[in-house]
C-alpha cells in the first residue's frame, strides 16, 4: 500500500524519530511504513492520522 | 514502581536460592545429583542475576528504558517476532520425523523415543489449543 507519510512528516518538519516517540513506535516501523514496506494495523494508522490532524485515506493510498 | 520493588524481590531470593542449590550441590557426596544441583542452581543464580542487572541499569537510565519498553510493545517487532516462531516451528516440524528415525535407527532405550514423540504431540495440542483459542477470541 502506498502513503503519503514521509511528505507529510516533512512538510510539519518532523523527523522519523520524533514521530516514532509520538506513536509509541520504534524509528525503524516508521520509516518502513513510508518505504511501504510495512503496513500499519488499523489501530496505528489511526493515530498516525490523527497526528497530522487528517484522515487515514489522506495518509494511505490503496488501490486494487 | 511498586511492581517492579516486588520482581526485585523475587530476583534477589532466586539469587539466594540458586547460592543455596549450589552450595548443596557441591556439598552432596552422590555425584550424580551433586552436578545436577550445582547445574540448575548455577542457572537460576546466572538468571537472576542477569535480570537485577538488567534493572539496575534501566533505573539508572529511564532514557533506555522508554526505549526498551517501545521496541517491545511496536507491533512490528511483535510481528517479526510472531513470524520467526511461527517458521521455527515449521522447522521443527520438518527436523522432527527425520529425529525420531534417527533415535530408531541408533537403538535408543525405548522410553527416550516415546519421551520424543509425546514431546511432539504436546506441541501440536498446544498449537491447536491456541489456534481454536484465537479463533473463538476474533
Amino acid at each position: 500500500m502506498n502513503n503519503r507519510l514521509a511528505d507529510l512528516r516533512r512538510m510539519q518538519g518532523v523527523t522519523q524519530e520524533e514521530l516514532a516517540d509520538a506513536l509509541e513506535v520504534s524509528r525503524q516501523t516508521i520509516s518502513s511504513i513510508e518505504n511501504g514496506r510495512y503496513n500499519p494495523s488499523i489501530i496505528l494508522a489511526f493515530k498516525i492520522a490523527r497526528f497530522f490532524g487528517t484522515t487515514i485515506e489522506q495518509v494511505f493510498i490503496w488501490e486494487e | 514502581m511498586k511492581k517492579m520493588e516486588m520482581r526485585r524481590i523475587g530476583y534477589i531470593a532466586l539469587l539466594v536460592l540458586g547460592i543455596i542449590v549450589v552450595i548443596a550441590g557441591v556439598f552432596i557426596t552422590e555425584q550424580r545429583w551433586g552436578g545436577v544441583l550445582i547445574g540448575v542452581g548455577a542457572g537460576v543464580l546466572g538468571m537472576s542475576g542477569a535480570q537485577l542487572i538488567t534493572q539496575q541499569v534501566m533505573i539508572k537510565n529511564p532514557g533506555l528504558s522508554k526505549q526498551v519498553a517501545t521496541e517491545q510493545s511496536d507491533e512490528r517487532n511483535i510481528q517479526i517476532n510472531n513470524y520467526a516462531k511461527g517458521k521455527a516451528f515449521d522447522f521443527l516440524q520438518v527436523l522432527a520425523l527425520p529425529f525420531f528415525l534417527v533415535l530408531i535407527l541408533a537403538d535408543v532405550q525405548l522410553w527416550i523415543v516415546l519421551l520424543a514423540i509425546v514431546l511432539y504431540v504436546a506441541d501440536w495440542v498446544v498449537y491447536l489449543w491456541y489456534m481454536n483459542r484465537r479463533m473463538k477470541e476474533i
